[in-house]
């Protein structure tokens, strides 16, 4: 008779495991099943490859992920509240030369401050025109960010942002036991934003305007507030990757992150939350994020051309999503 | 108002829990309602009924704060109102169970219930923390109250049947100690025993001292469960009746234009 969302918490700890290993939702049971996948070739591969299994790879797994996981983070939510952005890339390029620029004159603290409000910024004008507007996402986020694209490579010439004053470095650097800044970080983000979406009342509301917009208002809540709320902390995770970018490159750079909404957006539907809005969890992002990361690791310990990377990706998002459309239609 | 049944003097001393009060609204050159006057006492359950494109739907958006009225004045509780959107009309008791519910189908019962009025520990903005252990007792106590049965708070909107989905959207109107509760066509979309549960719920809720406005297309539902009728045609109320003095015949009479 349980058949709750992957937010829906649980009365008793054995129903709560009899749930988590066999959920009723389809987009839960992709989630379990790309866990389920994910640990085991984790476990395969640390048994039969040794460089896989050495500590500095698995560290340095985690510091891949990190960076573009913290965007993942940021994208689930704006997937949860039925949208997504496609300007995350181009926010965190500009958001990380604009912390590097500022940095020259002002230091990097500052730096970092101007880099985190102006990924605000971009994101709540992002929220402002899917909310207010009633612009599409795709077309208001790909416009934002042909936008952004075209400013930041006017304004800096296509050029990096160096020399930086050393502290970048030292931030780049910087680990507790092997876990890098931007690992650290990307664990804040991740138990911050679990903490908003399970426990606070606007988590509750960006679950039921991904579900039902037009219901949603007409109990009282101001959908148009939820949405720009939403997208705006999209665009500070994508300004908090810039920083880490910039900190772990040691330059501004302003080709950076053209990948990144799409990675962002494959993480979150291999992760097991689908497109269409009112369900997922940042476990989705979590798992997808890793997925991605462990399966091009492996690739390249295999050897195997790094461009086959984009085509597995493909073959995983399409399998998840194949996955939970076939649940959904045969249960219809 | 042609034939209507006057109400008695007794009654009149009585504050209705909503008046309308020559209520007129155009879209545009098409005049969708006009001169609507209506009120609902206590307890009462007033059933609108008429053929489609009559203008009920219409009146119910503007009592129910979701548009506003081209002309004429509301009265909630005796006093003159005005709606700018539908929490004006929830913050003045009166709540509306939509046609299409308005749940969000892929949360739980309990959000649904408590969606916009969230119990928290502490008031923070969107950041306070939901307090779920006390909105689950709430729900339990309420759904039990008014009959709603469904297998548990924690089960998500979408595995309900159709009668449950009708239960936890009325629950969720009722919850608030409204005064006055909007239904549209609250049973349209029903099976026979699932529309015996909900006219259950109805009568409970009346018995609990709420007034019920009633759109409904089905008669047996409207003589079985109202204590007057207003009868729509073509954007105006064409009659006024108790519903113990009409009958159906009557009713669908005026429906049609064969009366009044
Ligand atoms: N937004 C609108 N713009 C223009 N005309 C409208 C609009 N909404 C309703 N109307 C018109 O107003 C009239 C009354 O419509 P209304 O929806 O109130 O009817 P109804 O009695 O609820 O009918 P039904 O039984 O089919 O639900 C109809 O002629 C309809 O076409
Ligand atoms: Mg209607």
């Amino acid at each position: 008779m349980n058949a709750p969302s992957v937010a829906s918490t649980h009365h008793t700890p054995w129903q709560g495991l009899g749930t988590f290993l066999l959920p009723k939702n389809p987009a839960a049971v992709v989630q379990r099943i790309m866990l389920f996948l994910l640990v085991t070739s984790v476990i395969i591969l640390c048994i039969v490859n040794p460089t896989f299994r050495n500590p500095s790879n698995l560290l340095n797994i985690v510091q891949q992920a990190s960076m573009i996981g913290v965007v993942a983070c940021g994208m689930q939510l704006m997937i949860i509240s039925g949208g997504f952005d496609l300007s995350v890339g181009a926010n965190a390029a500009a958001s990380g030369c604009l912390a590097a620029a500022v940095s020259l004159s002002f230091g990097v603290p500052a730096g970092i401050i101007a880099a985190l409000c102006l990924g605000t910024l971009i994101g709540a004008s992002n929220g402002v025109m899917v909310a207010k507007a009633g612009i599409n996402p795709f077309v208001a986020t790909f416009g934002l960010q042909a936008i952004i694209i075209g400013a930041l490579q006017a304004l800096t010439q296509g050029r990096p942002i160096a020399p930086l004053p050393k502290e970048w470095r030292e931030l780049g650097f910087f680990n507790i036991g092997g876990l890098t800044f931007s690992s650290i970080v990307f664990i804040a983000v991740v138990t911050l934003l679990t903490l908003m979406l399970r426990h606070t009342q606007f988590g509750q509301h960006i679950y039921a305007v991904g579900s039902n917009k037009v219901g949603t208002s007409r109990a009282g809540v101001n959908v148009d507030r939820v949405l720009i709320a939403t997208y705006a902390i999209g665009g500070l995770t994508a300004a908090i990757a810039g920083v880490l970018l910039t900190s772990i490159a040691g330059v501004g750079s302003p080709q950076a992150g053209t990948t990144w909404a799409l990675l962002a957006i494959a993480a979150v539907v291999i992760g097991g939350t689908p497109l269409t809005g009112g369900v997922g969890g940042i476990s989705s992002a979590v798992i997808g994020i890793f997925g991605l990361t462990v399966l091009s690791n492996a690739m390249t310990l295999y050897s195997i051309s790094a461009f086959w990377q984009p085509a597995f990706m493909g073959a995983s998002v399409l399998l998840a999503v194949g996955y939970e459309a076939l649940r959904r239609t045969r249960r219809a | 108002m042609t034939q209507g049944h006057t109400l008695n003097k007794a009654s009149q001393a009585i504050v209705p829990v909503a008046e309308t009060i020559g209520i007129t609204k155009r879209y545009g050159g098409i005049v969708a309602l006009s001169d609507a006057n209506l009120k609902i006492l206590p307890r009462e359950v007033v059933a609108i009924v008429g053929d489609n494109g009559a203008g009920k739907s219409t009146f119910v958006k503007i009592l129910s704060g979701a548009q506003a009225a081209t002309e004429g004045s509301l009265k909630v509780g005796g006093r003159d109102i005005t709606f700018h959107r539908p929490s004006d009309a929830r913050d003045a008791g009166i709540e509306t169970v939509y046609q299409d519910l308005s749940l969000a189908e892929d949360l739980d019962v309990l959000s649904n219930l408590f969606m916009g009025r969230e119990e928290c520990y502490f008031n923070f903005g969107g950041l306070s923390v939901l307090n779920r252990p006390k909105m689950i007792r709430r729900a339990k106590q309420l759904l039990g109250e008014i009959g709603v049965n469904v297998p548990g708070v924690h089960d998500t909107v979408k595995g309900l049947s159709g009668g449950q989905r009708q239960g936890v959207a009325i629950a969720r109107a009722a919850g608030w100690g409204s005064q006055l509760i909007i239904m549209d066509e609250p049973t349209a979309a029903l099976g026979v025993q699932e529309t015996a549960h909900v006219h259950e719920i109805i009568r409970t809720l009346q018995s609990r001292g709420v007034a019920v406005l009633l759109v409904s297309h089905n008669m047996k539902q409207v003589m079985e469960l109202s204590t007057r009728v207003y009868v729509f045609r073509r954007g105006r109320i064409v009659a006024e009746l108790t519903t113990a003095q009409t009958s159906t015949d009557e009713i669908i009479g005026y429906i049609t234009g064969a009366r009044g």
